[in-house]
Order: C-alpha cells, then sequence, then structure tokens
C-alpha cells in the first residue's frame, strides 16, 4: 500500500518534472546549432535586418527564411550576410539556395561551429504534441518558445503549419522542435497573439536534396527564383481552371465567387443618402502572397465585384458616374520602379456570353524575372440603363499564357441570369 | 440773279482748304486732326498760344510753324531746342515742304500732312466684312446664358448627389466669371489699341471658344464610345482644342490690331502651337513609372453602343501585342 501510494504520487509529479527538464534540456543541447542572422550595409557594416537561422549539416549548412535574407538576393552587391553563435562569435555566411515559394534559404560557413547539426524529423508531429520554437525575437537574445502542433492550414496554397505559441519578428528562420529535439519546421509568420506560422520541414529537406556541388553562382539566384515563381502559378492556375469558375450571384449577375479555399471574400453594400446611386461590393482575395522583396509581393489574385444601381439618378449621369470609377480604378498592385515595368494596355468593347462589356486589359512585366506578369482587367456591363456591374481583376507573377488564359474565363463567366 | 457773283474768279480748292495736319500715335494711329487754314500759318508747340499745343517735353514751347506758300505747304522750324526731322531721318532741316503723306518728326511727336484732295480708298461693302456677324448686340445675351447651361448640364452628369440649386450656381458661376474677366482684358487691349471697347464682341468670341471646346469634348467622347475608337480621342481632342485655342486668339486680335490678317491667323496659331508644345511637355516631364495603370477609356449608356465589339476570345488575343509594347519599353529603359 505505502508503496502504491509512493508510485502514484510519483506518477502525480512526474508530468511537471519531465516537461521542466524536457525545455531546459532541449535549450542546453540545442542551443549551439541556433544563430542570429544578419543582413549588414557593406558600407557602413550596420544590421539591416536580423533573423534566425540553424545548422543542418556538418558542412556548416544553415536554413533560414528567403525573407530575412531577401535584400542580398536583390542587391548582393550592398549587403552581406554574418551568423552570431550562442557564445557570440561570430562570421560570414554565403547564400547557396533559397526557395521563394516556402520562404525557405540555405546559407553555409566555412567557419567550424561548435553546434551539431540538427536532425530533421521524419515524420509529421500529431495534433496537440508540445513543440518548442527558438529563435532570436527582437533581438533580445536567444529564447525558447513552447507552444502546440495544430496541424496544417487548410485555406492555404502551400504547406504551413499551424503552432499556437508566440512567435515574435526576429525569430524568423529559426528551427521548431519536437521534444526528441528534431526539427518539425521553420518559423516564418505570425499572426498575432499566440497565433504562429511554420513552414513544415519536408521542404527543407527537399532544398537540402536540390543542393549543387558547386553551389551557384549568385546571378543565378535570380534565375532559381523565376523557375520556382514560373512553376508555382502554372500550378496554381491549371487547378483554378482544371473546372468552371465557381460562381455567385450578384443582383441579377453571376460573377466569380470564391475560387478556391485560398481565397477569402467579403461583401457590403452602401447607399450614401445625399446619394441617388446604390452599391453592393463582394472583393475577394488569395491570402497567402509569395514575398520577393521589400513593397514586392507575388501569386496575388485579387477581384472585386461592385453592382451600382441607380436611384432616380438617370441613365446619363450612372453611366457618367460609372466612367469615371473606371477610369480612376484601383488596381491595388503597388510597385518599384527597379522591379517592374510600366503597364501597357489596352481597351475595347467586348461581346461576352449574352452580354457586352467595356474593358481595359492592363500587363507589366517584372525587370528581373523573365516571362513573369503582372495583369489587370476592368470590365463594365452594358445591359442595362439603370444598373452597372464594375468589375476588376489583378493577378502577379504569371507567365503570359495565363495572364490571357484567366482573365479570359473570369470576363466569360460573368453572366446576366435574370 | 446777279451776274457779278458769277463773275466773281473761283480760288483753287487747294488754296482754300490747304489740307489736314494730323497727330500720330506711336502705332502710327491718328490722336488728332486739324484742318489748315488758307490765311493763316499754323503754330505748333508746347506753349498755350499755338493753334496745336502738343504735351510732349522733348517739343520747344515755339517749335514750328506750318504755313503755305508759293511752293506749296511747309513746316518752318522756329528756331527750336530740337529741331525738325523727316520721320525716320536723321538730318535736321529748317524749313520742309510737305508733299501728301510726309510725315515729320518734332521732339517724339509725328505729324502727318493730307493736302484735302487726298484720295481715300474705295467704301467697302457692308456684306464683306467678315466679322460683322460677331458684333451682334443679341449674341452674348444668347451665348452667355448658353454657355451657362452647358456648365450646368456637365456639372449635373458629373455627381451622383441630389440636385442642390445653390451648388449648381456655384459651379456655373465660375466659368461665367472667367469669360467676364477674360473678355473685359481683351476690351482693354481693343481700348488700347484699336480705340473701342467691343466688350460684346469679345465676350462673344470667348463664350463661342468655350462652348465649343465644351462640346467638341462630348462628341469625341461619345463617339470613341460609340465606335469603340478610344485611342484616337485624346489626340483628335488636342488638335481640336489647338484649333480653337487658335480661333480664339485670331478672333481677339481682330478687334485689337490692324495688322493684316494673315499676320494675325499666324501669330494665333503660333500661340496656341506653343500652348500645345507646353502641355505635351507637361506630359514629357511627368514621372515616367507608374505602379498604377494609365489609360484613357469612355463609357456611355448602352443605347450609344454602335460597334458591337469584339468576341472576348479576340479581347484578350491582344495579350501578345502589349507584351511586345512591353518588351519594347524595356529595352528602352535598359539603354
Amino acid at each position: 500500500m505505502r508503496t502504491l501510494f509512493a508510485i502514484l504520487l510519483l506518477l502525480l509529479t512526474l508530468p511537471p518534472t519531465a516537461q521542466a527538464i524536457d525545455t531546459e534540456a532541449l535549450f542546453a543541447a540545442r542551443k549551439d546549432s541556433v544563430f542570429q542572422i544578419r543582413v549588414l550595409e557593406r558600407s557602413s557594416a550596420s544590421k539591416s535586418s536580423i533573423g534566425s537561422g540553424f545548422l543542418v549539416s556538418r558542412q556548416g549548412h544553415i536554413i533560414s527564411n528567403y525573407h530575412v535574407v531577401a535584400a542580398l538576393v536583390h542587391k548582393p552587391e550592398r549587403y552581406q550576410l554574418e551568423y552570431v553563435a550562442q557564445d557570440g562569435r561570430r562570421g560570414p555566411l554565403q547564400l547557396l539556395d533559397v526557395d521563394v515559394i516556402h520562404d525557405l534559404a540555405l546559407l553555409r560557413t566555412d567557419a567550424p561551429l561548435s553546434g551539431a547539426a540538427l536532425e530533421l524529423a521524419a515524420q509529421p508531429p500529431l495534433q496537440g504534441e508540445r513543440l518548442y520554437s527558438l529563435g532570436n525575437p527582437h533581438d533580445l537574445g536567444l529564447t525558447i518558445v513552447e507552444g502546440i502542433y495544430n496541424g496544417l492550414l487548410d485555406k492555404s496554397l502551400y504547406d504551413k503549419i499551424h503552432f499556437t505559441g508566440a512567435i515574435n519578428p526576429g525569430m524568423s528562420g529559426g528551427p521548431t522542435l519536437n521534444r526528441n529535439g528534431a526539427v518539425v519546421g521553420v518559423n516564418v509568420a505570425t499572426g498575432g497573439n499566440q497565433l504562429g506560422f511554420l513552414v513544415p520541414v519536408t521542404h527543407v529537406a527537399r532544398l537540402l536534396g536540390d543542393l549543387q556541388q558547386p553551389p551557384p553562382p549568385a546571378e543565378q539566384l535570380t534565375r532559381r527564383i523565376r523557375d520556382q515563381l514560373l512553376a508555382n502559378q502554372e500550378r496554381y492556375m491549371d487547378r483554378l481552371l482544371a473546372a468552371p469558375l465557381a460562381s455567385a450571384e450578384l443582383e441579377g449577375y453571376r460573377v466569380p465567387g470564391q475560387l478556391g479555399d485560398f481565397i477569402n471574400c467579403w461583401g457590403d453594400s452602401q447607399r450614401h443618402p445625399e446619394q441617388l446611386i446604390e452599391r453592393v461590393q463582394q472583393s475577394c482575395s488569395s491570402q497567402d502572397d509569395i514575398f520577393l522583396g521589400e513593397k514586392q509581393n507575388s501569386g496575388a489574385i485579387r477581384y472585386r465585384h461592385e453592382l451600382y444601381r441607380s436611384l432616380e439618378l438617370g441613365t446619363a449621369r450612372l453611366y457618367r458616374y460609372l466612367e469615371q470609377r473606371l477610369q480612376n480604378a484601383d488596381a491595388w498592385l503597388g510597385g518599384e520602379r527597379d522591379r517592374v515595368s510600366n503597364f501597357a494596355c489596352d481597351s475595347g468593347l467586348v461581346q461576352g456570353d449574352g452580354l457586352s462589356f467595356k474593358a481595359v486589359l492592363c500587363l507589366r512585366g517584372y525587370k528581373k524575372l523573365a516571362d513573369l506578369y503582372d495583369v489587370v482587367l476592368l470590365a463594365a456591363t452594358l445591359n442595362r440603363d439603370d444598373q452597372v456591374l464594375l468589375t476588376t481583376l489583378a493577378l502577379s507573377g504569371v507567365s503570359l499564357d495565363n495572364a490571357r488564359r484567366f482573365p479570359q474565363a473570369y470576363l466569360e463567366s460573368i453572366r446576366w441570369i435574370r | 440773279m446777279d451776274p457779278l457773283v458769277l463773275a466773281r474768279p473761283v480760288e483753287p480748292a487747294t488754296a482754300l482748304r490747304p489740307g489736314v495736319i494730323e497727330v500720330l500715335d506711336r502705332n502710327g494711329q491718328v490722336a488728332q486732326r486739324l484742318r489748315l487754314d488758307a490765311h493763316a500759318p499754323l503754330c505748333v508747340g508746347r506753349a498755350y498760344d499755338n493753334d496745336l499745343i502738343l504735351d510732349d517735353p522733348y517739343v520747344s514751347p515755339h517749335h514750328l510753324r506750318i504755313e503755305a506758300g508759293p511752293d506749296g505747304i511747309s513746316a518752318v522750324d522756329l528756331d527750336s531746342d530740337n529741331g525738325l526731322y523727316l520721320d525716320d531721318d536723321e538730318q535736321r532741316h529748317t524749313r520742309l515742304v510737305l508733299a501728301a503723306d510726309t510725315v515729320i518728326r518734332l521732339g517724339e511727336t509725328r505729324l502727318r500732312y493730307r493736302p484735302s484732295d487726298y484720295s481715300v480708298p474705295p467704301t467697302l461693302a457692308a456684306v464683306s466684312q467678315p466679322q460683322r456677324w460677331l458684333e451682334r448686340p443679341w449674341l452674348p445675351l444668347l451665348l452667355v446664358p448658353a454657355t451657362a447651361g452647358f456648365t450646368a448640364l456637365t456639372h449635373l452628369l458629373e455627381s451622383v448627389e441630389r440636385l442642390r440649386p445653390a451648388k449648381l450656381l456655384l459651379a456655373t458661376a465660375a466659368p461665367l466669371l472667367l469669360i467676364a474677366l477674360w473678355a473685359g482684358l481683351w476690351a482693354l487691349a481693343s481700348r488700347l489699341f484699336g480705340h473701342r471697347f467691343r466688350y460684346g464682341v469679345h465676350v462673344t468670341i470667348a463664350s463661342i471658344a468655350l462652348l465649343g471646346a465644351g462640346l467638341l469634348e462630348l462628341l469625341l467622347d461619345y463617339l470613341g464610345f460609340a465606335l469603340d475608337l478610344d485611342g484616337l480621342e485624346l489626340p483628335l481632342q488636342a488638335l481640336g482644342g489647338t484649333l480653337i485655342g487658335a480661333a480664339l486668339l485670331y478672333g481677339h486680335l481682330c478687334y485689337c490690331s490692324q495688322v493684316s490678317r494673315r499676320r494675325l491667323a499666324l501669330s494665333a496659331g503660333l500661340l496656341a502651337s506653343g500652348v500645345l508644345a507646353l502641355v505635351s511637355l507637361q506630359q514629357l516631364a511627368r514621372d515616367p513609372f507608374s505602379a498604377a495603370p494609365r489609360y484613357h477609356i469612355t463609357l456611355k449608356p448602352p443605347a450609344f453602343q454602335l460597334h458591337q465589339g469584339e468576341p472576348s476570345a479576340e479581347f484578350f488575343q491582344r495579350l501578345p501585342q502589349l507584351q511586345q509594347r512591353l518588351q519594347q519599353a524595356l529595352a528602352e529603359s535598359a539603354e
């Protein structure tokens, strides 16, 4: 009886003790394998951005996020990379490869590092499993954060782990480990309050598997990024265009609705008491754009339907108002002069399926990423005197073929059904 | 009948009425005319006992005398400080015989002599005056309200709010005020160079130009939409605007200057082209890069759609052309 009691007592006290030992031991065992990654401005040698990274091979290969080192990819002459180890030692890093779609970067240092290469987990975690994230939040020093694995996001084009734990800026590129100390994911983003996102470790394994000997020169990285973006847009565009576009009804029109689970839609309607016009609006946007660099994203799909109805306004005034809306429409896509060209546009009257449109089609290219385009389509219906449907579609980072295919399918799916 | 009167010898007209002395302004326009008396000489100077008093500080109090002599009419210098000259000549004279159209200079004043039998050009036929219809007094009364109405209509078309008379009135007042000021400035110029205000005519010209420009824009806008020719609208508008601008300037200038019509037309054309060039330069000077698409588009009610449009498959076949334009632009920017 006494023995049984003792065992029970032991069992009761065991989990918290085991957990405490777990975190401490994990941190002690892995801290030398995690580094702060710094992007330094060459001329002033001062920090331009910081993130985290971890050792994955005995040859000095380090994994981090693409977005941590993006400045270096775009302006290699202006920036350089540096790691800072837990003991304060630092050294230069070389950028070998990137996976821009999943936001990963493969780096390497020639200097001997004291930490051991982290093992990559072979199995995904179980829902509810405790995970431990390491990184350097806000440049405060190496930190370990406990959290819970909550599966992969289902509303995303790209695999992402939903991690319930505090991931903060600066921890990007750091590893998230299971209780055995194997890497299950790479810290990549936060949605605020205990809502973190990780890149599954399988993509790290793929990046390491693609490793070329000798490493490609820096200028080929741009080529790699372009190839990855082209292949990626082909994949999701094929998926979107495999079946007729999902539709929704908007005041008598059939319009493209929520085209995929990675797209989010909102709607509202407005009527100003002083105005003689009513607006019903539905706008949709893809949720995970690919980060290319500061102020440049790719892979965005955005569209909006606005229905304007005249309330004693009269046809001439309604159409004059819509002319101005069409002329000054917001195309959503930003852009920097060193990355994208100007838009080239063409407009005309278009015969759709039982419906005429006035449409504008605009295209622009990427200066460094050949064969990738941004496309904007604006169209206004011409079937009724008392209402106009104005629709706007913007795609970023697609091939010329998809810049034609998708907007055409989009416009052709719009119908008048009353 | 009195035979004595009939027998009395008739003096030649020139002797009786020797002619007219004209004071010319800087532009060669006549500022004042004075008929010469056959029996008394005409005294010219700054002093108040002269027949012709000139307020020219370079003219002496008693500068010259114009008198009839055996060899005709002549001007005699009365030992003035600054002397007597022929129009553009530097040679000082003490006495000058005045033939028809002789211009003499004293100080900064020019005087012209014309005899009484000076032949004037034939009378112009009333219908041959091309600007006559512009001068009809009821035209501004018609055109100003028309312009106001057009402006009000445009304003109404531009807004989606419930009509508010005060706002409409305010929007209409601005262009009318502009016409009033613009015409006022030209009327002032007319008064300076042509000696008549002609405010009504200038209002007419300005109203026609403003109304014309507005109607042209509207017409091109609707035609561009109806025939699916958006691309042509802006160049045509620039061309039409320049022509209207040139016509506007020509019209105003005609009432301000005596220079030949051809030269006026030329300067009006040059001025309008200059404005066009300036506007184009402004377009060129703007930032060549824009993250937002730049395009010009028209949208009118379905009833105005004359062109049926192209099938969507053909419309989207324009993408390769757009791509070629991009390649060219990229290649140019790379150079």
